[in-house]
């Protein structure tokens, strides 16, 4: 086991791959360029392969596992952005806990969304909320979702190959009117209508593909945010729990509901069997 | 890489398959059958190395044709399915098939129980559909897919599929699950060869180049 | 993972006054995907004898029928009902012939023998363990664990160990990624088998 140093203020460049760009210099007492790094020739190594919250079971290996297993989803319609989620967090087959709240409420207008790495996902997005706001009372305006979405992913590259484990959504409504964004560990930052994050996420995109239209009404939007994430918890071992959904709309997000996903499976089943009645 | 759907409807059952034939990075045909009639009354689908696709299937259906031609009578729906399973059971431990199946029959009403349920003397057959994989896991199923195909549309299976549907409502299922692999799988599937059982039998709904059958 | 995590799995047998209690969720898996939510885990092999199978879906519905057969084999041979505690033995016999390519099952037996509860577990190589509380299988076994240690109790009567079965089953799986979806209890009393099915979280 190696031992950690104290304060590294920063890795010397010898120790740098090529592609790991510096950290940015903030001067604030979570400086990531602060944190004590291991005392071994390649720290980025070392890290990924006994500190990664890597999803599925690719942590088998590593004596540390974290909290980790979601579905995720948001998109963007006429009357703005829907971001729905599920709220379990697992450690290897275990259940750790059924009610994680997986949106970040970054600021009154900007949303982000965890899957991943929980510990990742929460620490890099309230350092985000900090980074925002004193992009604030510097500028005396409001952040982009866009300049939002790029302090993240600019957070991330300075990180890449440490194991750092986060695919999440930043959403929000600017001067530029409703945006989404989708940003991960390695850095991607992709700008799109609609996304979904997390191991339950291919499901959750069966369904939102197959009823997603832009004109949407909100009561609709709000149906099938909630339907996506329900069918995906059904099939997917690793997310369930409870169904938060927010509404980001001009004035700002709205929570407009926290459905338990099992309550929702046999409401459906009642009006399916409605349907053959 | 090989996407295999199925439902049950009201009568009968349908299976989806893709059409392609691909090793490694390379597809060798568009237009290969993966649906294979095993009775005039079942169908398998399959998805795995086109080896063990075709050595399984012929397998399975030469030895229920022994089986016919022995006791004058076909094996019904669960029987096949038994048999499928033990087999793909016991080739596990000594080199497996490496086929993934969804197996669909009719029966007459007179025969026994599907999926568990006794069923109504009156009612005109039943369609019944088995999930069975390579390990030889059997499940009976309303709905089912095999391949990467299920993280896709399992969802909208559990989304779209009730009980008692038409057999067009089941084709309109089959197309909703093909634009999202489209939209979302990674993979071309290309063109989806679809084929029916009923109280008619085994039949092709839709060809391997995607041509509806009247 | 491990074969016997893959399908997912979870089951409890306990006894109680003169009963004998079996639980086991339903849900077939491939790993993260559920399959099914209607796989049946738990066989009646008479009416005084039950088997849980927790492991790999394909071994469950094998060693299920192979034990159904030896245990027909037995009664037609000796003329005579075969006992808990043969067909425990039986099954630890059947597991060790596959010493060196096992069946991925690590089954329990509940039964009444002569009217006494009778509860065996065993590894996946046949190493039987008896108990005379409760004996549990699968992929969560610690959370079943834990809920058996609190709610057990000394000689319940059928209703209470139904009682007891079930919130012990339902408060484990809750807490288990891979098992779930539903659940089944079988009652054992000499006058018979009850069997209820169990609506359990579909997430």
């Amino acid at each position: 086991m190696a031992n950690f140093i104290g304060v590294a203020p920063t890795i010397p460049s010898s120790l740098l791959d090529s592609h790991i760009t510096p950290r940015p210099d903030f001067t604030t007492c979570t400086d990531p360029s602060n944190f004590l790094i291991p005392n071994v020739t390649d720290p980025a190594f070392y890290c990924r392969s006994n500190f990664a919250s890597a999803s599925g079971d690719k942590d088998a290996q590593q004596v540390v596992k974290f909290a980790k297993g979601t579905t995720t989803l948001a998109f963007k319609f006429n009357e703005g952005i829907i971001v729905s989620v599920d709220s379990r967090s697992t450690m290897g087959a275990y259940i750790a806990s059924q009610t994680v709240k997986k949106i970040i409420e970054i600021n009154p207008f900007l949303l982000g969304t965890m899957a991943g790495g929980a510990a990742d996902c929460s620490f890099w997005e309230r350092n985000l909320g900090m980074q925002c706001r004193l992009y604030e009372l510097r500028n005396k305006k409001r952040i982009s979702v866009a300049s939002a979405s790029k302090l993240l992913a600019n957070t991330m590259n300075s990180y890449r190959g440490y194991g750092l484990s986060m695919g999440t959504m930043v959403t929000g409504w600017d001067e530029t009117g409703p945006q989404l964004y989708y940003v991960d560990n390695d850095a991607t930052r992709l700008h799109d209508n609609l996304f979904s994050v997390g191991s339950g996420s291919t499901y959750a995109y069966g369904v939102l593909d197959t009823y997603y239209r832009p004109d949407l009404t909100i009561p609709e939007a709000i149906d099938l945010g909630k339907r996506a994430i329900y069918h995906a918890t059904h099939r997917d071992a690793y997310s369930g729990g409870i169904n938060n959904l927010y509404h980001v709309q001009a004035d700002g997000w709205k929570k407009i509901h926290a459905i338990d996903v099992n309550e929702l499976h046999y409401e459906f089943a009642d009006e399916k069997n409605e349907m053959v009645a | 890489m090989d996407s295999i759907i199925g439902l049950r409807y009201n009568g009968g059952v349908l299976l989806a398959s893709d059409t392609n034939n691909a090793r490694s990075i390379l597809v060798y045909q568009h237009d290969i059958d993966k649906i294979s009639q095993l009775t005039p009354h079942a169908m398998l689908g399959l998805s795995g190395p086109n080896c063990d696709l075709v050595n399984f299937s012929e397998f399975v259906e030469k030895n229920l044709t022994m089986y016919r031609l022995k006791n004058g009578d076909t094996l019904s729906t669960s029987g096949i399915a038994n048999y499928c399973r033990s087999e793909l059971a016991t080739a596990l431990r000594k080199g497996p098939f490496q086929v993934n199946t969804l197996l669909a029959g009719w029966d007459a009403s007179s025969k026994k129980t599907v999926n568990g349920t006794t069923v109504d003397p009156t009612s005109p057959g039943v369609g019944s559909l088995y999930y069975i994989d390579y390990m030889g896991t059997m499940s009976p199923v309303n709905y089912g897919c095999q391949g990467y195909c299920s993280n896709f549309v399992l969802s909208v299976l559990d989304r779209e599929w009730r009980e008692g549907l038409t057999k067009e409502e089941a084709l309109e299922i089959i197309s909703h699950c093909e634009q999202v692999l489209k939209k979302r799988f990674l993979v071309d599937q290309g063109v989806f060869g679809v084929k029916k059982v009923d109280k008619e039998g085994v039949g092709v709904v839709r060809d391997t180049n995607g041509v509806l059958v009247a | 993972m491990s074969i016997l995590a893959y399908n997912g799995a979870a089951m409890i047998g306990m006894a109680g006054d003169n009963c004998v209690g079996i639980a086991a969720d339903t849900r077939l898996g491939a790993q993260a995907q559920t399959v099914a939510c209607t796989f049946q885990k738990t066989f009646k092999i008479s009416d005084t004898i039950f088997v849980g199978l927790a492991g790999l879906g394909s071994d469950v519905q094998t060693l299920s029928q192979t034990l159904k057969f030896r245990k027909n084999l037995y009664e037609l041979k000796e003329e005579r009902t075969m006992k808990p505690k043969v067909f425990s033995a039986m099954l630890s016999t059947l597991l060790y012939e596959k010493r060196f390519g096992p069946y991925f099952i690590e089954p329990i037996v509940c039964g009444l023998q002569d009217g006494v509860p009778f509860l065996s577990g065993m590894d996946l190589i046949g190493a039987p363990v008896f108990t005379d509380d409760f004996v549990v299988s699968g992929t969560c076994t610690a959370n079943l664990f834990g809920t058996c240690e609190s709610l057990y109790k000394p000689s319940q009567n059928p209703d209470e160990l139904f009682e007891t079965l079930s919130q012990c089953l339902l408060a484990s799986v809750d807490r288990d990624a891979l098992s779930g979806w539903g659940g089944v209890v079988h009652i054992i009393t000499k006058e018979g088998v009850r069997t209820r099915e169990l609506k359990g979280r579909q997430d």
